[in-house]
C-alpha cells in the first residue's frame, strides 16, 4: 500500500484568519447496512472513534439497544452509546468494522480515533507542507 | 499513487456554521442545510449527497 496525501481543511475565522488545521478524510459510515457519505477528522488523541449521534439516528439505529459509555474531553464529560459501524474510506479498499461511541452534540460528524482507525491506517502529519497522509495497513 | 480530497472550505458560509450541510457528490456545491440531519436527508433525497457538520468560525477546538 502507499500513502495518500490530503490537504488540511481550512476554515475562515471571525477575525478573517484562515487557518488550515483540520485533517479530514472523505468516508462513508454505515449502521445496519444504511450509509451516509461524510468526512472524518483524524484525531490521534481520541481513544475510540466517536460519531455524531445524529448520524446513527438518521440511519435508523435504536439507541436504546446500545450500551451506554462515558467519554471525557477537554470541555467536559458526556455519556454516549456504543455501537458497531462500517467505515469506508474513499480510495482505501474495502470497508472495515469499527466499534464507535455515538455522542450527542459532537461538533463534527466523525472523529477517527485509535480504536480502530489507527490500527487500520498509518498516518503521517506534515503540517509544514499543509498535508497529512494515510496508508491502509490491515 | 497519491490523491487529494476536494477542498470544501470555500463552499461554507457564515450561515452554515454549527449546522449540517448537504453537498453535491463532488463536494463543490451546497444543496441545503439544517440544524437537523434527519430533516436534511429527507429534504435532499439524493443518494450521492455528502453531509458535513460545519465548524464555527468563532471557536477554537480541542477534540
Amino acid at each position: 500500500m502507499t500513502y495518500t496525501d490530503y490537504p488540511y481543511m481550512c476554515r475562515v475565522q471571525s477575525d478573517g484568519a484562515l487557518p488550515c488545521d483540520i485533517p479530514t478524510v472523505p468516508l462513508e459510515i454505515s449502521f445496519n447496512g444504511k450509509g451516509l457519505k461524510t468526512s472524518g477528522l483524524v484525531d490521534s488523541g481520541c481513544t475510540l472513534t466517536h460519531v455524531n449521534e445524529a448520524i446513527a439516528l438518521a440511519l435508523g439505529l435504536e439507541l436504546a439497544a446500545c450500551k451506554e459509555a462515558p467519554t471525557t474531553g477537554i470541555s467536559g464529560s458526556a455519556v454516549g452509546h456504543l455501537a458497531m459501524a462500517s467505515i469506508l474510506i474513499d480510495g482505501h479498499g474495502e470497508a472495515f468494522e469499527s466499534r464507535v461511541l455515538l455522542v450527542k452534540d459532537l461538533p463534527v460528524a466523525v472523529l477517527l480515533g485509535q480504536d480502530n482507525f489507527f490500527e487500520k491506517f498509518n498516518v503521517k502529519f506534515e503540517k509544514s507542507k499543509g498535508t497529512f497522509a494515510i496508508e491502509r495497513i490491515s | 499513487m497519491s490523491q487529494k480530497n476536494p477542498h470544501i472550505t470555500s463552499v461554507f458560509k457564515k450561515e452554515h456554521e454549527g449546522k449540517w450541510v448537504a453537498l453535491s457528490g463532488d463536494r463543490k456545491e451546497v444543496i441545503a442545510f439544517s440544524e437537523d440531519l434527519g430533516e436534511l436527508i429527507r429534504e435532499v433525497k439524493d443518494s450521492n449527497a455528502v453531509y458535513e457538520r460545519v465548524l464555527r468560525s468563532d471557536r477554537l477546538y480541542a477534540f
